[in-house]
């Protein structure tokens, strides 16, 4: 996936519509080793005014496909989301501007900054009240926004959904990580680098799940992947969740008392960025080699503490491709007819450990993972 | 001239009037909600550490007293909002605003000096414009707050386009050290924010309880009709505590910045409602005139040892949001009924 955005990125300077095919064609080549389902079943005859979908038929909306016909590609797209305040999302921030600039589009990204579901609901019926060519949203969970993205799928409006999908609403296709998979990753690296320093002959061991939000979808997906990943090591219990601030310094006081109560903890999951506080946690009290700290995402001193063998690893989730690869999909689809090349395109994880955290340290790349 | 024979009698008197004015404020300080806070808090500390050995701990006990500060310092300032009458709920977001603008000073290159004294600005000046729209201009505090807790989020969020931003590496001079008393321990034992605290609660205390400034506060808060009548500055009397309510939110996310040197936008996000709720438990009325800075600072303490006692005991994330608002609601209850009962008697 990573390769085929850097190649469409290259094709700069050749015609629009050559370059949207060829990028359509990189992502397909892409797609087929992550994605998790393909779009075969659609018929691109018409498109982009119209299309035939495993979930039924699409028709463009008048407004758009005015635009199209007159040439026009400067699309307006709305970009939904939720918790849009969280260190996630300044990647995602990166990807729409890059986006935006590569393909002349305009995307605005809409939500609350918090976790409220209802604000985001009422975000998409404004998007879809007002012109729009395109809709991206994330879902909260598999559910809750299907009838919205049905309703708007039925005024022709074409909508992808990103990082969290509900793949029973008529969406085009899903550009995201699949946080089960992701938490297995996270597991499996855990278990990988924790056996180095604790065999089973000398369990049993107490390891805390934590998040700052624990209860939201994707740290519950993430949690239970990494469980999965653990399910036949008896020697291992889980503890938690445990709910740590995103704050770091009050984060800090969360694990401090984790700590107290459960003094002989030999690791921790971070379902999201308060690996922060985990990480410095064990570094300012020497526990570094005694207890496995594995979490997500890339965000301020996280970076460091991995390239000091505090913090394990982190799984980094190619934040920046979410929103990057859905806007190029609506793009090409308006002005190529092409069709996003897999329904389901999982952008995949990374695992950064001490190895090849140095690409990280204060340069772009770690900006693009948020 | 009293006749001599009298005097044994009066003798008795006085002291049975001594007494019974000891013994009514002995039972006023012991009904004051304060102190009834002080008891859920000798009882929770008890309750704890029948039940998990780790409780009584002094390093856990330390800890918590640096756990709570945070809380602790921006209790003290609501205390003084809602004392005046008022009410501040945008005490999070100047706590996120501040951690912000120092932490962008200090990367763009300005001096450890002017971070502070610039964060700090900016708390105070949060705290001037809910003074100067909810005491002057008379806008429910309610309503000035709510607008500003959004508005100062997304000015924070708009700041750093909700990056977050990482000081581990700043090399901005004294910048290291600043990091590093955020970490000390006074005679290696106590934190040094917690010793800051113990600081700004002497000074608050006296502040509310010894000067002009103090009387007038309660004043205000009590009856502010009543207040303006005798001729005091309602007006000014209030911003000043909406800018003490500022101040106390910045210095509380600066000792947060040099505990760890990395600052999140969203940091504070929420922590309005257990601030609110520390200074209530603590006794401070919402509606203003009654209360102590003692009290909020037991309130925060109140809520630091629960939430302590809870991770301790392992109870899980979902159960402890319940057991937080169960107890403060009951503490409340208690503190509440107490004050019925104070006030009948009285």
């Amino acid at each position: 996936m990573r390769r085929s955005m850097l190649s469409t990125r290259s094709v700069a300077g050749v015609g629009r519509i050559g370059a949207t095919l060829m990028a359509a064609a990189l992502l397909a080549v892409a797609c087929g080793s992550s994605s998790t389902g393909s779009n075969s079943n659609v018929n691109t005859a018409g498109a982009p005014f119209k299309a035939q979908f495993g979930w039924g038929p699409f028709q463009l909306n008048a407004a758009t496909a005015q635009k199209v016909k007159s040439g026009q590609s400067d699309f307006h797209f709305t970009m939904v989301g939720f918790a849009t305040s969280a260190s996630f999302y300044s990647a995602i921030r990166l990807g729409i501007a890059d986006a935006d600039k590569k393909f002349g589009v305009k995307t605005d990204l809409v939500g609350p900054t918090g976790f409220t579901t209802a604000d985001e609901v009422s975000a998409f019926e404004t998007a879809m009240q007002t012109p729009t060519d395109g809709i991206l949203v994330q879902c909260p969970d598999a559910f809750t926004m299907v009838p919205l993205i049905n309703q708007a799928a039925a005024k022709g409006i074409p909508v992808m959904t990103f990082n969290t999908d509900c793949p029973t609403a008529d969406r085009f296709a899903w550009v995201g990580l699949s946080n089960v998979t992701a938490g297995a990753v996270a597991g499996t690296t855990f278990l990988q680098y924790f056996r180095q320093t604790h065999p089973a002959s000398q369990g049993p061991y107490q390891v805390a799940m934590m998040s700052g939000a624990p209860s939201a979808p994707f740290a519950v997906d993430r949690f239970n992947g990494f469980q999965s990943a653990l399910a036949s090591e008896k020697d291992i219990n889980l503890i938690g969740p445990f709910t740590v601030n995103f704050d770091p310094s009050q984060g800090y006081n969360d694990v401090q008392n984790v700590f107290r109560g459960h003094p002989n903890l030999a690791g921790g999951f971070n379902a999201d960025e308060t690996l922060l506080s985990f990480g410095t946690y064990l570094d300012r009290n020497g526990l570094a080699s005694k207890v496995t700290a594995v979490g997500f995402n890339l965000s301020a001193g996280i970076p460091e503490l991995i390239s000091k063998k505090t913090v394990t690893a982190a799984i980094g989730q190619y934040p920046y491709d979410q929103a990057y690869k859905p806007i190029q999909m609506l793009h090409d689809f308006l002005t190529a007819g092409s069709l996003p090349p897999c329904s389901a395109c999982d952008v995949g994880s990374r695992v950064i450990t001490v190895d090849n955290v140095a690409q990280f340290l204060n340069s772009p790349a770690a900006k693009q993972e948020g | 001239m009293i006749p001599d024979d009298a005097k044994p009698e009066l003798s008795v008197a006085w002291h049975r009037a001594l007494a019974s004015v000891t013994w009514d404020r002995v039972r006023r300080s012991a009904a004051s909600p304060a102190t009834g806070a002080i008891g859920a808090l000798v009882l929770m500390g008890i309750a704890w550490s029948f039940a998990t050995p780790y409780f009584l701990d002094p390093g856990n006990l330390l800890d918590v007293s640096r756990q709570m500060t945070t809380l602790a310092l921006m209790a003290i300032g609501v205390t003084f909002v809602l004392l005046g009458g008022q009410i501040d709920l945008s005490v999070g977001s100047t706590y996120g605003l501040v951690s912000v603008v120092f932490a962008l000073l200090l990367s763009q290159g300005y001096g450890l000096a002017v971070a502070i004294v610039g964060a700090l600005v900016v708390a105070a000046v949060v705290g001037l414009m809910n003074g100067l729209l909810a005491a002057y201009l008379r806008l429910p505090s309610f309503i000035v707050t709510l607008g500003s807790l959004e508005a100062v989020r997304g000015i924070t969020l708009q700041l750093t386009d909700g990056a977050p931003i990482n000081l581990f590496n700043n090399t901005t001079a004294g910048f290291a050290t600043f990091a590093d008393l955020g970490q000390a321990r006074l005679f290696g034992l106590f934190p040094s924010q917690f010793v800051v605290l113990i600081v700004v609660l002497l000074i608050t205390g006296l502040l509310l309880s010894f000067t002009r400034y103090g009387l007038r506060l309660y004043a205000v808060g009590a009856n502010s009709r009543a207040a303006a009548l005798a001729g005091i500055k309602v007006a000014r009397i209030q911003t000043i505590a909406f800018m003490v309510s500022g101040l106390l939110a910045g210095l509380a996310a600066l000792l947060g910045v040099a505990f760890i040197p990395a600052v999140t936008p969203t940091a504070g996000s929420g922590l309005e409602l257990n601030v609110f709720a520390a200074a209530v438990l603590g006794g401070v009325s919402l509606f203003g005139g009654q209360g102590s800075v003692l009290g909020a600072v037991v309130g925060a303490a109140l809520l630091a040892v629960l939430g302590n006692g809870l991770v301790i005991l392992g109870v899980s994330s979902f159960a402890q949001t319940t057991a937080t608002g169960v107890v403060i609601i009951a503490a409340i209850a208690v503190n509440v009924l107490i004050t019925r009962r104070r006030n009948q008697s009285s």
